[in-house]
């Protein structure tokens, strides 16, 4: 097999997501879909709620009420049907720290069950592709942080997944580096395939996604292509992190925060 | 630093020990946060709570342990004294010499083991490393580190320094010797926590840098053979109590014309003093015995402060070393998939303190059982090689619970392949059985010692092979069920020694199970009139059964038990 399951039905599909933990709502009624061949960024603030709303996806967490379905499969009663179609790239980066990136993808191709042929040529091209040559024979805990991430993408896209979710997949990547995985993406896109994307780096998102959803505090406060956000607003031609800012209405709170902490900063300096 | 704050005034001992006790209860926070990932949406104020119950749990139930030890210990001390061991007076002191020594090393192996476990946690929470963001003295810093360290084991240091003077002072009443028994075991805590440290220093650095190469490997051994010393140390111990006085005797009169270069030698030099100090009659004067003690003594205090000193470094992050490596063609190897997760098992474990030496404990629990067929002669029944291979049987049903640990915080991958939790544990439960195959074939090796009795015996030991496999898959189960809710979920096993001592227990009795299944139907068999071969040959065939119905019992709970 050559990795990639033919699925029916859309990449993703979530409907009213909620997840508490214990009090904290972390995640507040949160509707959205993911068509094939789209690329759906999922943008907010810190703690907004993109990473729990990535776990429920790929079935690492449980929604407390609500449902997803990845081409058809529920993730809480499928997840191993999910789990087969979705390349994942978590947040931080979770991989067998004293295995070397060598041991490492034997591993993930032999628990993905890939033809060797077809492993072999792939994570060849991606090793070039993200010149970790050098490192694939040292222990992933002595590598640098941007070095995990592209072993952790290179093990997410291993298999062809028809799923890519990405938390904050640039985090810690060079500008080359980058650039290749936004190359990788667009391929991954010409196969139908389709990418949920989350990021607080928003000229990425404006550049990459088809579509975004801004969420704060768990709540999606607006969805759209990049032009309707933009109208959205009525400043015209107003930046993407205007938009942002003001959908989750924090223009006016972020300039009023930054002025405080400067004031407060300017007072307790010592001469 | 600016001048906005002076770190010149030093944190009183007091402060540092509260502070202490708030980087160790992050050390365990970290870890029991870390490796769920968050992912089983636990909220975090569940998690605080469990780490804080598990952590009372642990050194609750290790107190207890030492506690055992060190009475024992003064049970011994007072039983040579007493003539209730009936040893002969000129030959008192060299025993309680021995007595004392043993304990001491006891201590120390105990200790070190325990220290090795929580090491690995101390090191990745990056909590050795606070006092070098505060704004404290350098010393300070360090002792920061140093008591952050101990105070995950605070209570077990206290019960050992406490328990075994206080034991030696009951069973002798000599305060002097006391004072001096609780000197050798301060100082063999600080030996201890020096040595673990070096030793998981070494440890990290280089088994975990250089994956594969000779010198590795080399220190990998050496690093499994020092465990191996300690484990062995507990299981002669304990499995021999009956027999232990014969022991010390036989050891006390063979070693007591040597005392002369013992004196030099940690814990003997302790031992020695101790007794000294304690005026048993016919105790030789070795005047170098103090000296070499208090030199041993000093350093104790030189080690514990490079301690302080080198906790505080490897917390900035001095630890992982890479030496250059040849650069090798990309290639994979793709192999089927319950090979590819005992693989990945195999390669985290031997690269993991601690962990390396489940490999051999199966064999380490034998060896005492087989030092008793080199005496005597004639056949050996049945009933030797049961109780041979009940221990290792159990004990590998026992273990199995580390080998879910091995993964760790990587658990949190383990959970994004698309496997059936089954699946997983399958494979461990397949690696832990490979380890019971020394089962039989020391079985083999003892019936070229001295003949067997019958075939059963080899037929029980092979039996071993899929009983093992068995309970280690049901051990496995209610591990995963209980911690995780039928879920995979990383943790750290030092965390959850009383979870896993409950569940080890519980699959312990399950794997014997089918070996008393093997005793009742034989003395059935017999009071039936039955031959004995008969009777074998039934008991052989209720083995399998009671195996199997273990298979079923854990094919049930798996799909009852497990989610996904
Ligand atoms: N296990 C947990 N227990 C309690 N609260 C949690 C837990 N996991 C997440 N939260 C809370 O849920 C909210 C959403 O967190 P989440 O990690 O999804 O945010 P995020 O959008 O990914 O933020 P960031 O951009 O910083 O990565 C936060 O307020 C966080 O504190
Ligand atoms: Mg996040």
């Amino acid at each position: 097999m050559s990795g990639r399951l033919k699925g029916n039905g859309e990449p993703i599909i979530a409907k009213n997501l909620v997840r508490k933990f214990g009090d904290k709502v972390a995640v507040d009624d949160l509707s959205f879909h993911v068509k094939p061949g789209e690329v759906y960024g999922l943008l907010g603030p810190n703690g907004a709620g993109k990473t729990t709303t990535v776990k429920m996806i790929a079935g690492l967490l449980s929604p407390t009420e609500g449902s997803v379905e990845v081409f058809g499969f529920d993730p809480v009663i499928n997840p191993i049907e999910v789990k087969q179609r979705i390349g994942l790239v978590p947040e931080d980066h979770i991989l067998y720290k004293s295995l070397t990136p060598r041991e490492f993808f034997d591993f993930v191709a032999s628990v993905r069950r890939l033809k060797p042929a077809f492993a072999k040529q792939r994570l060849s091209s991606f090793v070039d592709a993200f010149e970790l040559e050098e490192y694939f024979d040292k222990p992933i805990a002595a590598l640098s942080h941007g070095t995990k991430q592209k072993v952790s993408v290179i093990a997410a896209l291993l298999h062809e997944p028809q799923l890519l979710v990405l938390d904050e997949p640039l985090s810690g990547l060079d500008a080359r580096s980058a650039r290749v995985l936004k190359d990788i993406l667009n391929f991954h896109l010409e196969n139908e395939g389709g990418i949920l994307f989350s990021s607080h780096i928003l000229e990425v998102a404006e550049s990459l996604c088809d579509r975004i959803g801004i969420i704060d505090e768990g709540r999606m406060v607006a969805e759209g292509t990049v032009k309707e956000l933009r109208k959205m607003v009525k400043s015209v031609g107003g930046s993407l992190e205007e938009v942002f800012l003001r959908a989750v209405q924090q223009d006016t709170e972020v300039a009023a925060t930054v002025e405080a902490l400067r004031r407060s900063l300017k007072e307790t300096r010592r001469r | 630093m600016s001048d906005s704050v002076s770190p010149k005034e030093s944190l009183g001992l007091r402060t540092i020990w509260r502070l202490a006790g708030k980087i160790s209860f992050e050390v365990q926070f970290h870890s029991a946060l870390e490796m769920s990932q968050g992912a089983f949406g636990q909220s975090i104020e569940k998690q605080i709570k469990k780490a804080r119950s598990n952590s009372r749990m642990n050194k609750g139930m290790v107190s207890i342990f030492t506690l055992i030890l060190a009475a024992t210990f003064g049970f011994l001390v007072w039983a040579t004294l007493s003539g209730f061991l009936e040893i002969s007076p000129d030959l008192q002191w060299t025993t309680v010499a021995l007595i004392v020594s043993v304990f001491t090393l006891m201590n120390f192996g105990f200790l070190t083991f325990w220290g090795i476990m929580q090491c690995t946690a101390f090191i990745s929470s990056g909590a050795a490393a606070i006092g070098m963001h505060l704004p404290v003295s350098r010393s300070d810093a360090s002792k920061l580190a140093l008591f952050g360290y101990i105070r995950l084991f605070d209570v077990q240091i206290i019960t050992i320094v406490v328990g075994f003077p206080f034991a030696y002072f009951v069973a002798t009443f000599s305060p002097l010797g006391s004072l001096l028994c609780l000197a050798a075991t301060l100082a063999t805590v600080a030996l201890s926590i020096t040595v673990m440290l070096l030793l998981a220093i070494y440890f990290h650095s280089k088994i975990q840098s250089s994956g594969g190469s000779r010198f590795s490997t080399v220190i990998r051994l050496v690093f499994t053979l020092f465990f191996v010393v300690a484990i062995m140390g507990f299981s002669i111990a304990f499995q021999m109590l009956s027999f232990i006085l014969p022991v010390i005797e036989a050891f006390a009169i063979a070693l007591s014309p040597f005392w002369n270069w013992l004196a030099f030698i940690f814990p003997f030099s302790f031992g020695l003093i101790v007794v000294q100090a304690t005026g048993i009659p016919g105790t030789p004067y070795i005047w170098f015995g103090a000296a070499s003690s208090l030199l041993f003594g000093v350093l104790a205090i030189l080690g514990i402060r490079w301690s302080g000193r080198f906790l505080t470094r490897i917390g900035a992050g001095a630890v992982v070393e890479t030496g250059p490596s040849k650069i090798r063609p990309v290639t994979v190897k793709v192999s089927r998939v319950g090979v590819a997760v005992m693989r990945k098992d195999l390669r985290i474990a031997f690269r993991t303190p601690g962990q390396a030496i489940m490999f051999f404990l199966p064999l380490l629990m034998m060896v005492p059982f087989i030092f008793q067929f080199f005496e005597g002669t004639g056949a050996i029944h049945v009933m030797d090689i049961l109780i041979l291979i009940t221990t290792p049987a159990t004990m590998l049903s026992f273990f199995a619970i580390f080998f879910l640990s091995v993964e760790a915080r990587g658990m949190a991958f383990t959970l994004t392949i698309p496997l059936k939790t089954e699946t997983i544990l399958r494979a461990k439960a397949q690696l832990i059985t490979c380890m019971a195959v020394v089962i039989p074939i020391v079985v083999y090796v003892v019936s070229l010692l001295r003949p067997l009795t019958s075939w059963v015996s080899l037929a029980l030991g092979v039996s071993m092979i899929p009983l093992v496999y068995v309970a280690a898959f049901l051990s496995l189960v209610l591990f995963t069920r209980i911690i995780g809710g039928g879920r995979l979920i990383g943790f750290e096993i030092s965390q959850h020694i009383g979870q896993m001592l409950v569940v080890g227990m519980l699959a312990a009795i399950l794997a014997l199970i089918p070996l008393a299944l093997y005793g009742l139907t034989w003395i059935l068999l017999i009071d039936l009139g039955f031959p004995i071969e008969i009777a074998h040959l039934g008991g052989i065939i209720s083995v399998w059964f009671g195996i199997f119905l273990n298979y079923l019992l854990g094919k049930i709970l798996a799909s009852r038990a497990l989610r996904d």
